[in-house]
């Protein structure tokens, strides 16, 4: 699979681009690979098989987390289907949308703390979370005091959203950078809104002309694409993704510290 | 003389520090304090710590929030160090990569010295020190006893490959004044090649209460002295030789 993303030269001609702040422009060019279309051209989308982009949303085992309080993700035989799982995600984010994913990251520790089974079905019942409450509220308080761990667990929400692509490099730079964990959060509700039901993959890619604005970013030249899949014309998809920036992306510009940038890509 | 590494396995060290609640506490000490520490500490960041509580039947899972005081987090530029403020908490995290002790500690002594002046707390309620490792090795690789002088032991008539394991211990320290708490145990790793190994070692006071503020850099050098000499004795020479001791 080949891949390029937005460091362009120059905008394409009869496309529309999304606006940038003056400050710092980020112009769209085109990326491809197998299996889906790109963002280029509308007069140069180029076809694609229609092979359904399969999840591969990486899960584990709470069983296979031997670490009593590491935040792992869901996998059992009994486990629910990633799909509910992204359901319940979602749900809980409707319900919670201020700090969704620090009430998940506590109500997974509860769960990790007591739960044996590690699934979504056998998580703790009302009596047993409530049971031994100064417990819980030690145990979260002496974990969430680790920036460690509260990144961890927030890479285990984002793997929860995003599907990865090349895991590996994926996890270790958001390790090296956790400053990204919570503004991914953040963004996915955001893509959500104008992408709704896309799958949004995360690739790490070089950026051959990245500089070095941000002092104390490790990696510099690496970045992080969200290619967002779609199933929209691409005008509709482009007019969509002009509004992701105007509300969000373009206020965000700055957290991301020019390691996130975003494709469509067509189904 | 300690042991230096240019590759050491330290994913993040930190100090946390809970303090009596006699003294009323509200959120305008949290800025108070950011104004002592800005200056090495610029970046503020908050955590809402909406503690979510998990209630569940087999048919229905509920998750209600449950508001708590804010966290709040002040980062050095290159969002490496930190400081936490919460009500009468006070952390100092240091991330990878971690220098020094010395570098470290007067970081520790910075963010007490702020949080006392502003908030005046009479005594402390908790004072422990994290070490957390994070060691990797090639699944193929693996032998325990190679790589580990703290580890399970596991009787020969069982199954002697393991796929996982947590094992603690807490160990008295000081005339059983304090606890040294050693946990190694393995996470996920990001390939399945790989074996991934959380060693944490923890030094915990048993009785913060009797620490007056003017002793706690020198309680706290004793816990680290602790910490390091555990770190020491738990890895063996095989895999400490892969973290690049530097000779001085």
């Amino acid at each position: 699979m080949t891949y390029s993303t937005n460091h362009p030269t120059l905008p394409l001609r009869g496309f529309p681009v999304p606006r940038k702040p003056e400050s710092q422009q980020i112009l769209w060019t085109y990326e491809y690979r197998e299996g889906r279309t790109a963002v280029t051209n509308p007069s140069n989308i180029i076809e694609a098989a229609q092979e359904p982009a399969t999840p591969h949303t990486n899960e584990t085992s709470i069983n296979d987390s031997q670490w009593g309080y590491w935040i792992s993700t869901d996998k059992s035989p009994q486990a629910i289907p990633s799909s509910a799982q992204r359901r319940y995600l979602k749900s809980s984010w409707e319900i919670m949308s201020s700090k969704a994913f620090y009430n998940l990251i506590i109500s997974r520790l509860i769960r990790n703390w007591y739960g044996s089974g590690g699934s979504w079905e056998i998580a703790p019942s009302s009596s047993e979370a409530f049971h031994d409450w100064t417990r819980i509220i030690s145990a979260w308080s002496e974990k969430s005091i680790s920036a460690t761990f509260t990144s961890e667990a927030q890479l285990q929400l984002i793997i929860g959203y995003y599907v990865f692509r090349n895991d590996t490099e994926v996890k270790h730079l958001l390790r090296e950078n956790p400053f990204l964990a919570e503004l991914l959060l953040d963004t996915y509700s955001k893509i959500e809104m104008h992408f709704p039901d896309s799958q949004v993959f995360l690739e790490v890619a070089t950026d051959y002309e990245a500089s070095d604005y941000y002092p104390g970013v490790i990696n510099n030249d690496k970045e992080l694409v969200a290619s967002i899949t779609t199933h929209l014309s691409p005008k509709e998809a482009m007019d969509a993704l002009n509004k992701f920036y105007d509300e969000w992306w373009l206020k965000s510009l700055e957290k991301a510290k020019g390691k996130v940038s975003f494709s469509l890509e067509f189904l | 003389m300690p042991k230096r590494y240019s590759n050491p396995p330290i994913i993040e060290a930190l100090c946390e520090f809970q303090f009596d609640e006699d003294v009323p506490w509200d959120l305008t000490l949290i800025g108070l304090i950011y104004d002592k520490l800005k200056d090495d500490f610029p970046k503020k960041q908050q955590l809402q710590l909406d503690l979510a509580l998990a209630a569940a039947t087999q048919a229905n899972q509920q998750i209600g929030p449950v508001p708590m005081i804010p966290l709040v987090r002040f980062l050095d530029k290159d969002e490496k160090k930190l400081v936490q403020i919460g009500q009468n908490l006070l952390t100092v995290n240091q991330l990878k990569p971690y220098e020094s002790w010395e570098e470290f500690s007067p970081f520790i002594e910075k963010g007490i010295e702020a949080y006392h002046e502003i908030a005046r707390p009479k005594g402390f309620r908790h004072i422990g020190m994290r070490y957390i490792n994070r060691i990797e090795v090639r699944r193929s690789n693996i032998d325990l006893e190679n790589l580990f002088r703290f580890r399970p032991l596991i009787p020969s008539d069982l199954p002697q490959d393991i796929e996982a394991f947590l094992i603690g211990v807490n160990l008295p320290y000081e005339n059983a004044k304090d606890t040294l708490r050693i946990q190694i145990g393995t996470v996920n790793p990001d390939t399945p090649d790989m074996i991934v190994v959380i060693l944490e070692i923890s030094y915990i006071f048993a009785k913060p209460e009797e620490i007056a503020l003017k002793d706690v850099a020198k309680a706290l050098e004793t816990a680290h002295k602790h910490v390091e000499n555990a770190f020491e004795i738990c890895l063996t020479d095989e895999l400490k030789q892969t973290f690049e001791e530097v000779k001085e």
